[in-house]
């Protein structure tokens, strides 16, 4: 449940880094963008002056959209930093205008004739331009922006720095609410452990004592049919004792993690099973590719094999088959059997304690084992039916 | 696996009396004791061919009679719930008769072989 939990965490604060970065970036791409758009609103105003602003200023239709500030301010005139330069056709440079002492004038020439191909953008960083043609001329435009970006630079360090207050922050409180929510969670799970490892151990003393007494009443008085029944259950429910044994153990140990040669574990398994399917006249086949290694858990891969192949050997109709292959770097083990289950996904046969229409003399928990054995090495499992036939794959 | 002389040493008193009668079908005679004190009476007066104990036998910790035992030389097959001590023989429960005396039977001819 611990681990349920970290995810939990881990996933919220995706979701909260990328709605705030989104969100962030967007006003800041819209911030500078309205900077961007003010310089082009001045310019292009300029540029049916052309090339001068307190004439643009006068000209009613490009302005008082900012109510007197920004471009509309009424100190823009005196503040603004620009120049204006006109090429004519013999490449001859005529100055209209130059307010920008930060740019001397040779200086300004050189970014004309690097510019005078362009239509409209930015310069140096901080300056934006507009190329137009007027009279025969090709005139350049360029504005000193900086005044304007410094807001907009400040904003977008906020914003970096807000972004990483508010994942510290959420993380935090997502830890808290992380706790509180999987409380009730944690104490279910508990419940459940609890109830298994107490149904293994208040069973497993009275099963030993009636199948002792059972053999007891068997060599006194001979073997019938109800000493025969009572033994029956007895194996059963020891087994289903033994089953939640084996869950609770593994849920508690830590893996021994070892390199562990799959191939050769599923050779065997698939060769011990062969004298029972063939008297149950069930066609056994496999497909092991050879030099599969994985590292993990020898013991409990062991059980997961185990478990496909008595899967195989309860369900199959006439034939059963294992395959080991991989797949990129995933190692891919498909246990399959003919079935008249009809068809669809059956994921829910890896529930614990749940079993299928055509269950045979079974506790309901073989396959919940494969489904932790192969969590726990990193691994998914999938069933389903398509066309009579069962498949069951685990990739690991 | 017959004509030992076996010590059980387990709580469970139905355990005590369902194995006592089912060892003595296989001619084998057995003692019992439900506590750890019995079974330190039991050693001191008697020798046995082997001594089945439960690890959560109480008044002495199974580990401590596991000592005893072994430096008397006698072979002992240990009850448990999760066979978790690998330095003994060790059988878990649930277990079907068949398996206990199959135990008994590896406990005894392990038991000639270390004369």
């Amino acid at each position: 449940m611990d681990k349920v939990r970290k995810k939990f965490v881990f996933y919220a604060e995706i979701a909260v880094l990328i709605l705030l970065t989104v969100l962030l970036s967007v006003l800041n791409i819209i911030n500078f963008t309205m900077v961007a758009d003010d310089a082009d609103r001045m310019t292009e105003a300029m540029s049916r002056s052309p090339g001068k602003f307190y004439e643009a200023r006068n000209n009613p239709s490009g302005f008082g959209r900012s109510f007197g500030m920004g471009p509309d301010s009424p100190e823009m005139n005196a503040s603004l930093r620009y120049f204006t330069y006109a090429v004519d056709k013999e490449g001859n440079v005529e100055q209209i205008e130059h307010r920008m002492s930060a740019v001397p004038e040779a200086a300004a020439l050189e970014w004309v004739q690097s510019l005078v191909h362009e239509s409209t953008g930015w310069t140096h960083l901080i300056y934006r331009y507009r190329v137009y043609e007027k009279d025969g001329k090709t005139f350049v435009t360029v504005i000193d922006q900086g005044r304007e970006l410094l807001p907009s630079y400040r904003i977008l360090l906020i914003s970096a720095v807000g972004e990483v207050l508010v994942l510290l922050i959420s993380y935090l409180v997502l830890l808290r609410v992380g706790k509180k929510l999987f409380e009730q969670f944690d104490e279910a799970d508990r419940k459940q452990k609890r109830f298994i490892s107490s149904v293994e151990h208040d069973f497993k003393m009275p099963l030993t004592i009636i199948s002792a007494n059972t053999e007891i009443i068997e060599r006194r008085s001979g073997t019938n049919d109800q000493t025969q029944a009572i033994n029956r259950q007895v194996r059963k429910m020891t087994g289903l004792v033994k089953h939640l044994g084996a869950l609770s153990i593994f849920e508690e140990k830590d893996m021994a993690i070892a390199s562990v040669d799959l191939s050769k574990m599923m050779t065997d398994v698939f060769d011990s099973r062969k004298e029972q399917m063939k008297e149950k006249k069930i066609a056994w086949e496999a497909a092991i590719t050879p030099d599969i290694t994985i590292e993990g858990d020898g013991q409990a891969l062991q059980k997961l094999l185990t478990e496909l192949a008595d899967n195989a050997w309860r369900y199959a109709l006439t034939k059963a088959s294992l395959t080991l292959r991989k797949q990129g770097d995933r190692i891919i083990i498909l246990q399959a059997n003919d079935t008249d289950l009809p068809n669809g996904s059956i994921d829910q046969i890896f529930d614990r304690f749940t079993t299928l229409s055509n269950a045979k003399d079974t506790d309901g928990l073989g396959l919940s084992y494969v489904k932790d054995i192969a969590k726990a090495h990193n691994g998914r499992v999938s069933a389903k039916v398509n066309n009579h036939q069962f498949l069951l794959e685990i990739a690991l | 696996m017959n004509g030992m002389h076996i010590l059980i040493a387990d709580p469970d008193r139905d355990f005590l009396l369902s194995y006592k009668t089912l060892l003595e079908l296989s001619e084998n005679s057995v003692q019992t004791a439900f506590d750890g004190t019995q079974v330190i009476e039991k050693l001191a007066s008697e020798r046995f061919d082997a001594v089945i104990l439960n690890e959560s036998i109480p008044r002495i910790r199974y580990s401590e009679i596991v000592k005893v035992l072994r430096e008397d030389n006698i072979p002992v097959l240990v009850i448990s719930e999760r066979a978790a001590d690998t330095t003994v023989m060790s059988i878990r429960l649930p277990f079907m008769p068949v398996e206990l005396t199959e135990k008994l039977a590896a406990l005894q001819s392990r038991g000639q072989q270390n004369g």
